[in-house]
């Protein structure tokens, strides 16, 4: 009876092991790299969550690209930004550097140096290096929220070495059953309560709204910076989550609207060219063509589908080639 | 507290050996309701004061029904009890509903009335009906009152039952908290499967189905017909497989503490008829209303007119017991006009015919109880007819959600019932339940998902 269960119990669970790569996302180790923590190149990273892709991590951890070979007279481009810009929610023909080289018949050479939680301080800390090391000549921010031209912010967290050892030895299904028993909803540790209720509701501070928001002088400070640290070209995509869909309403209007305004004049004055994509994404939206989301999260929210990208793509050919 | 959260595992696990520790009836009952009261306090401490109240209502009118034999006085105290339960009912969960439809009806003439500050209590529904089904039951002669108050107390909230069900009589509960359950090894497997079975169609079906359904209700028109079409099987997978679930759960736990609950659901979506339809949905709720509700309006001896007049009446009531919304008056309604339809036809279909009828007939039912108000549920409805333009949004888990919830109903129709039940001495059970155990962690949708129920 017991080796019955046993036996049992372990062929059930090769089962999950065999199957769960289809629906459980891959944990890999990083190392550092270009001086930021990078995933290492060579490996598969297959994301699971909106929508089903595999990405080939290339050389200095670049999602999608495995070569840094160009045609010889083609201008070679840095794409900074965070998860939208990294695009593991697509296959790699369908991210946005592979889509800009194809767009502009490879005249252009796109690096994809975005990574998911990047920000400025991010990007800043690897222009040089893009340049000296790349040969990078113009930089492209793709800009979803502006709260990421911020100056001053912590720095992505270093991983845990419990990270590093459980992504290099144990199977994917094994850490992320860990990681959803430890942690709840927003990968925040799971905390359980045994005392009676009710519970109350914690009220945000003012302070604690305040911290997000964004001082123009911040912004002016975090633009100047980039332009100090580039010699090549600057060029903001400014693309953000519109529209959307939220609580079954369109959500069209760009909270941020009056801040872009601010950004723009700073970007003149540091002479950085802005792209506002936020009209296209509208038209495409309302021609059925949603920009953001994926059949296995929602349409019309989350993160750039094959649509956003193409748009972003386009944008960056016309703008370089 | 909610079974598939963590905190009741580890609640559920001391329990559970705590009350198999116990040698004595008292002891053990004693534990269960400490127990019962701790896992209600966990929504909010204020809940217990009505749940002993409504407890010492019931327990004294029934012994005072039971113990007279003048009628007016055996009446008097049937009256106290259920309006007591009714009036705790209705205040709780009514009286806003009441107060919003008659404010609405005179803001024309400039008249504004506001709301109460009213906290619905969890499972008011349920444990208002069971313990009135106790004094009627007294009242008719058909069982005695309970001398042990202890007993009665833990009839009304034993929390396996408490808060969305199984509805569970007196007569079926009482006699087994009169002794201290014997061990069976056969029944806490079994109990223990149907937890976990009852888990697996909370968790992995009906919370992803309800991530569809939860998005598009909200805003109909933004979808293409065929979006809403699959949202609505969503819904109706969601709200099956969310109760039914709660109930496997129920019953299971309940079962691995060595007590017997009714069952709660025969795969409804399989029923050839909607009288064969409300045979198998939510049966201890339909069997309460048939029992305490139809029957004394006359059931269906009276005549046809009568007859429709007493199951228009009982489904409408039915409907607005689900919520204080007119979307669920008109769901009653609706399901009310297809029994009175099925009565007035006579005749009842062939297998293909009727099941294809009656799964309509539930499908636009289910769009009525789930839509916010009754516009929206015109709009995705006309949506759905009209197979109109818009997102079209195929997610792929919702998807196979809906293809397991096909698959399963169609293997319930074949020999593999039983051995979807994973009997101990079969030699996959322990390859399914290691699975099932795994799926849980590895795949159950992130953030809190309440059962659909507990808002009724």
């Amino acid at each position: 009876m017991l080796t019955r269960w046993l036996s049992g119990a372990m062929i059930g669970t090769l089962v999950i092991a065999a199957t769960s790569p289809i629906f459980v996302r891959s944990y890999l180790p990083r190392e550092i790299n270009r001086g930021v923590w990078a995933l290492s190149a060579g490996q598969s990273y297959r994301w699971r969550s909106e929508g089903y892709a595999t990405t080939s991590i290339g050389p200095h951890g670049m999602p999608g690209k495995t070569t840094t070979r160009s045609h010889e007279d083609a201008r070679r481009v840095a794409l900074w930004g965070d998860s939208q810009a990294e695009g593991v929610c697509v296959a790699d023909e369908q991210k946005i550097f592979a889509l800009a080289q194809s767009a502009s018949q490879n005249r252009l050479c796109v690096f994809p140096l975005a990574q998911s939680g990047d920000r400025a301080n991010d990007w800043i800390g690897q222009m040089e290096w893009s340049e000296q090391q790349l040969g990078v000549t113009d930089h492209v921010f793709l800009i979803a929220e502006l709260s990421d031209l911020q100056m001053n912010q912590p720095a992505s967290p270093t991983p845990s070495p419990w990270t590093q050892w459980a992504s290099s030895h144990l199977p994917a299904f094994v850490i992320a059953s860990i990681r959803n028993l430890a942690t709840d909803d927003g990968d925040m540790p799971r905390k359980l309560r045994f005392r009676p209720g009710p519970v109350r509701s914690s009220i945000r501070s003012a302070d604690d709204v305040q911290s997000t928001a964004v001082s123009g002088a911040d912004r002016s400070e975090c633009l100047r910076a980039l332009r100090r640290k580039a010699v090549g070209s600057i060029t903001i995509i400014y693309a953000p989550k519109l529209p959307q869909v939220v609580d079954g309403k369109v959500k069209s209007i760009d909270g941020e609207d009056s801040d872009f305004g601010q950004l723009v004049q700073s970007a003149i004055d540091s002479n950085i060219s802005v792209i506002d994509l936020r009209d296209e994404m509208r038209h495409s939206a309302a021609r059925n063509q949603w920009p953001h989301g994926f059949h296995n999260g929602q349409i019309g929210s989350g993160h750039l589908n094959v649509v956003g990208n193409q748009i972003i793509a386009h944008a960056i050919a016309d703008r370089l080639r | 507290m909610i079974f598939t959260q963590a905190e009741f595992m580890l609640f559920f696990a001391v329990v559970l050996i705590a009350a198999w520790a116990c040698r004595g009836r008292d002891q053990r009952n004693v534990l269960l309701l400490i127990a019962s009261y701790y896992f209600y306090a966990h929504w909010d401490i204020r809940f217990c004061g009505l749940l002993m109240f409504s407890t010492l209502v019931d327990y004294l009118a029934g012994r005072r029904i039971d113990r007279s034999d003048d009628g007016a006085t055996r009446e008097r105290w049937l009256i106290l009890s259920v309006s007591t339960n009714l009036g705790v009912l209705g205040f709780f969960k009514y009286c806003n509903f009441f107060i919003e439809s008659i404010s609405s009806a005179i803001d024309p003439l400039g008249i504004n009335v506001a709301t109460l500050p009213i906290l619905l209590p969890v499972g008011i529904s349920f444990f208002t009906f069971q313990t009135m089904s106790y004094t009627i039951d007294i009242y008719r002669r058909k069982i005695s009152s309970i001398d042990r108050p202890l007993d009665f107390a833990l009839y009304v909230a034993f929390f396996p039952q408490l808060v969305a069900g199984p509805i569970v009589r007196a007569r079926e509960l009482l006699p087994q908290l009169a002794e201290v359950p014997k061990w069976s090894g056969r029944k806490f497997y079994g109990g223990f499967q149907q937890l976990l079975r009852g888990s697996v169609k909370k968790v992995l079906i009906a919370d992803r189905l309800g991530e569809m359904a939860d998005i598009v209700f909200a805003g109909p028109e933004l979808y293409s017909g065929a979006t809403l079409w699959i949202a609505a099987i969503a819904y109706a997978g969601q709200i099956y497989y969310d109760f039914s679930g709660y109930s496997d759960m129920a019953i299971g736990a309940a079962k691995m503490l060595g007590y017997r609950f009714p069952a709660n659901f025969r795969h409804p979506y399989l029923a050839t008829s909607m009288n064969d339809f409300w045979h198998r949905w939510h049966i201890t709720l339909s069997r309460w209303l048939r029992d305490y509700l139809y029957i004394p309006l006359g059931g269906s001896h009276a005549g046809k007119s009568s007859t429709y007049r007493n199951l228009m009446i009982t489904m409408t009531l039915g409907g607005l017991w689900h919520g204080a919304a007119w979307t669920f008056v008109l769901w009653g309604i609706w399901h009310g006009m297809a029994l009175c339809a099925q009565r007035f036809v006579g005749i009842s279909l062939r297998r293909p015919l009727g099941w294809v009828i009656t799964i309509s007939v539930v499908l636009i039912g289910w769009i009525l109880f789930r839509s916010p108000d009754m516009p929206s549920a015109a709009r995705f409805v006309e949506g759905m007819l009209r197979w109109q333009h818009g997102i079209d949004w195929f997610p792929p888990l919702t998807i196979i959600a809906i293809l397991m919830m096909i698959a399963e109903h169609a293997a319930w129709t074949t020999p593999l019932r039983r051995a979807m039940r994973l009997p101990a001495d079969a030699w996959y059970s322990p390859i399914a339940t290691a699975m099932m155990l795994w799926a849980l962690v590895l795949y159950a949708p992130q953030g809190f998902h309440p059962f659909v129920y507990f808002q009724f």
